[in-house]
């Protein structure tokens, strides 16, 4: 047992990630540019992974547009896990007050980044200033939790 | 300690392609609402699932990009993946997963196993892709714990469940009398969804040389199928599909009159001196021992061949949760008839049932999760056939199996869930082979976010089967004498690095697949009475085929990707085993771009030359082209270059326009599929290219 724990805490210590600012590069939706994390302000973000093809984002969606406009020193980001065309279709018919992009062709990499390694949706994480992971959530999300994730991780560092 | 939403992960990781649908479902769990829809966009050549299984999808836009109507033009041409054509007459067409025979792939629908080789001749070509989520395919044995037939890999069709209503429609058009309609029509309701699909299409036989001798047959292909899914039923969640088809196809002599061709007996109505090393004389070929001429005299009917497939199967799939673990029954049944005649060679009707039962549970147990199950296969195939020459073969081919077969499975995680496991063994009770134990285990380790590594090691058996498509010979011959006293076998080792960041995502492969006891159909043997019958045996030396492979897709711009891949193959077998040409090296080349409305696609293979002398064992056989000159022994390198446009006008309405083949790379203007043996007799399985030249089509999507 002492030994299985040894083992696992020495491969902790050389392949796990250490809390790091999380970075993407992805395309936005309508194709146009990439955008990269990174090159934002820095300031607390609200990253939200959905899809055309769940019901439960697209019921979180217009709170999420409201909690984006309420939150304005926020940044907001939606990723599209589905096709372009149908995200598209949504965000024309919806249109966003925050930016949308693309998610990656094989997204294995940024889900895990993410901490959403299975690939469920709707799956948010809210960055801290400094764009480390600061919480993650798992499933639908209500204003009372996006609030308090907001001011929870607007003051951390 | 696995944790709610590792445990719904591990669900679906720890059955892999075998139950694939667990993924799928929505999972409920008390505090929050989650529908794992597996992520959706790793269709990317280079792309791998989530799952500790290495498995590579299809998915609904990339079928959409390939033009496919089909299984078999769906997943063609991806490295290690690849459609074999074995008759240039009827269009055989099989699956070959790291160009093993296509035999050793299995196809599951919905994670239920109900094609054979019986159904798979002709079945492939009739698996609809419409309203279909993805196509899943893992390769090496121990890919599925519910097929251990499947000594190449898997092949999974997953249907898509309606969460909107939909009807699309889809008309296209394209050149050899190429005519298509589909429908997809999807309902969800209270409580469930069904979704109905409707499929047409038929196309011209085609010659590219002039013989009046087709290399693609024609077809008249009508699919239809209903999913359903019912979210409560005495607490079950059940869906399942029901599908019916219809084809006929004709390949020989060209049109599709196929009274008037079987009624056209005596003459030559072809042209023999056409084509490269083509015959002096248009009335018939050379003799090669005597380069004396062989007149053929047999009409149209003699070179014809002419198929009709009739399909009707089911699946019902059930899960609920229970006593914190999760029950799952299942089911398919399918009838398959096959009614053919052959000119110069027989009439033949095969009639084949198939039964499947599956019941599992699966449970943690302390920090493992582990499924115990328990299957039932039934397969029967009862034939009816007149030789060439009058002689009625009834059940020559005809077979019974019966496997009822127990399994387990341990899945569980190491070192901070980076290192993953899954262990299982399936013990079968075969009818006429016995008990047969099959192990397999499966490892994936997460260097980091980026890197992961799959290693898996299998053993499965496929009990060989007598049906006649495996060779033709049978169907001159009087009976069969089986001489074979074990199930083909298989030792198989892949191991799997991967890459994958916001970009740019690559895998590279290693495969090693070897086959004991390879069965074999050797017809044309003479008793002590001087009938013919056919021998059914096992070869003495396995059959050995290493495989590596890589493939990566890089985000060039926002809009535009490009895939490269590459595969390398080395061969080890006695001559007369692996009965079709395969190469050594193929490389692949996609590039796909989105530009406003428009959707565009290019994809380059490139395949190398084959060793033909070998693999058709030109030592035992030599063949001969019309003209009684030797048939080369290697084929040259060729490329195949497909293009595809579409352009989305609104939500509603989209255009497609492509060019298959647009280097117009035929065999047949090069090498024909024609071939004689030294005595004059002609054969039609000279195949190592393309059967199809450039090909151009156009066609309209609605969703209303």
């Amino acid at each position: 047992m002492i030994a299985r724990q040894l083992l696992a805490a020495a491969w902790l210590v050389l392949f796990a990630s250490p809390a790091a600012a999380v970075d993407m590069e992805l395309p936005t939706v309508n194709g146009t540019a990439f955008f990269r994390l990174a090159d934002a302000r820095p300031g607390p973000v609200v990253v939200n992974l959905w899809d055309t093809a769940c019901p439960f984002c697209m019921r979180e969606m217009p709170l999420l547009y409201q909690s984006a406009k309420a939150h304005t020193d926020t940044l907001f980001l939606g990723i599209a896990m589905g096709s372009a065309g149908e995200a598209l279709d949504y965000l024309e018919s919806h249109p966003s007050p925050y930016p949308h992009l693309l998610g990656p062709r094989n997204p294995g990499s940024l889900l895990r980044r993410l901490r959403d390694p299975s690939g469920a949706l709707p799956h948010t994480v809210v960055l801290g200033p400094d764009h480390s992971i600061c919480t993650v959530r798992t499933g639908g999300v209500d204003s009372a939790w996006l609030d308090a994730a907001i001011r929870k991780c607007s003051a951390s560092h | 300690m696995l944790n709610k939403t590792r445990l719904a992960v591990a669900l679906a990781a720890a059955f892999g392609p075998a139950l694939p649908a667990m993924a799928d479902q929505p999972q409920t769990l008390p505090d929050v609402v989650i529908q794992d829809t597996g992520p959706a966009l790793n269709n990317a050549p280079g792309s791998l699932r989530n799952e500790i299984i290495k498995t590579e999808s299809v998915d609904a836009k990339a079928i959409e990009r390939s033009n496919a109507s089909n299984l078999t033009e769906a997943v063609d041409n991806r490295p290690g993946i690849s459609i074999q054509v074995e008759c240039s007459v009827c269009n055989v067409r099989n699956i070959s997963l790291d160009n093993m025979p296509g035999r050793f792939t299995t196809l599951l629908i919905d994670g239920i196993p109900l094609y054979s080789s019986v159904s798979s001749a002709y079945g492939l070509d009739s698996v609809s892709v419409d309203g279909i989520e993805r196509i899943d395919i893992a390769r090496g044995a121990g890919a599925s714990l519910i097929a251990p037939e499947a000594l190449a890999g898997t092949v999974n069709i997953v249907t898509k469940r309606p969460i909107e209503s939909e009807n699309i429609f889809t008309a296209e058009v394209g050149e050899y009398g190429d005519h298509r309609g589909s429908a997809y029509l999807a309902k969800p309701f209270s409580g469930g969804a069904l979704s109905l699909t409707a499929d047409y299409r038929e196309h011209d036989s085609v010659d590219g040389a002039g013989y009046g001798i087709s290399q693609y047959t024609g077809y008249q292909r009508s699919m239809g199928g209903l999913g359903y899914f019912l979210d409560d039923v005495g607490g079950f969640k059940v869906r399942g599909r029901i599908d019916l088809v219809h084809e006929e196809r004709g390949g020989g002599p060209l049109g599709n009159d196929y009274g008037a061709i079987e009624g056209d007996t005596t003459g030559n109505p072809f042209n023999f001196s056409a084509g490269p090393h083509g015959s002096p004389d248009p009335s018939g070929w050379i003799e090669p021992d005597t380069g004396t001429i062989v007149p053929y005299t047999a009409g149209a009917a003699g070179l014809a061949q002419i198929i009709t497939t009739d399909r009707q199967q089911g699946t019902m799939i059930a899960e609920r949760n229970l006593d914190g673990g999760k029950l799952r029954l299942a089911a398919g049944i399918a009838h398959h008839n096959q009614d053919s005649f052959y000119g110069s060679d027989a009439t033949y009707t095969g009639d084949q049932n198939q039964y499947y039962l599956q019941s599992s549970y699966q449970m943690p147990l302390g920090s493992n999760l582990v499924t115990l199950g328990a299957d039932y296969r039934s397969e029967d195939l009862s034939s009816t056939g007149v030789t060439a020459d009058g002689h009625v073969n009834n059940g020559i081919d005809d077979y019974t199996y019966r496997d009822p077969a127990l399994f387990a499975q341990l899945y569980r995680t190491f070192l901070d869930n980076t290192l993953e496991m899954n262990a299982s063994v399936r013990v079968d009770n075969h009818n006429v082979f016995g008990t047969i134990t099959s192990p397999r285990l499966n490892l994936l380790y997460h260097h980091n976010d980026a890197y992961a590594s799959r290693l898996s090691i299998g053993r499965g058996f496929r009990a060989p089967t007598s049906f006649f498509e495996q060779e033709h010979g049978i169907l001159s011959d009087n009976y069969i004498v089986r001489q074979i006293d074990k199930p083909e076998t298989s030792d198989n080792l892949s191991y799997a690095l991967s890459y994958s960041s916001d970009r740019f995502s690559w895998v590279g492969s290693a495969n090693y697949n070897r086959i004991h006891n390879f069965a074999m159909l050797i017809p044309g043997n003479v008793d002590g009475s001087g009938l013919t019958y056919t021998l059914f045996t096992s070869a003495p030396d396995p059959v050995t085929i290493r495989g590596i492979d890589w493939v990566g897709t890089y985000q060039l711009t926002p809009g535009t990707a490009v895939s490269l891949g590459a595969e390398g193959y080395k061969y080890d077998f006695t001559p007369g085993t692996l009965a079709f040409v395969r190469p050594n090296e193929r490389a692949y080349l996609n590039v796909d771009s989105r530009l406003g409305g428009w959707d565009l696609s290019a994809k380059l293979t490139w395949t190398g030359p084959q060793d033909l002398a070998r693999f058709y064992d030109y030592a035992g056989t030599q063949q001969y082209n019309l003209d009684g000159t030797p048939k080369p022994d290697r084929s040259p390198a060729f490329s195949v270059l497909d293009v595809r446009a579409q352009y989305r006008f609104n939500k509603r309405y989209t255009a497609f326009f492509g060019v298959n083949n647009l280097f117009d790379y035929q065999q047949a203007t090069r090498d024909s599929y024609l071939w004689t043996d030294a005595a004059g007799n002609l054969d039609v399985t000279h195949i190592w290219g393309p059967n199809i030249g450039r090909q151009i089509y156009a066609g309209i999507r609605a969703s209303l």
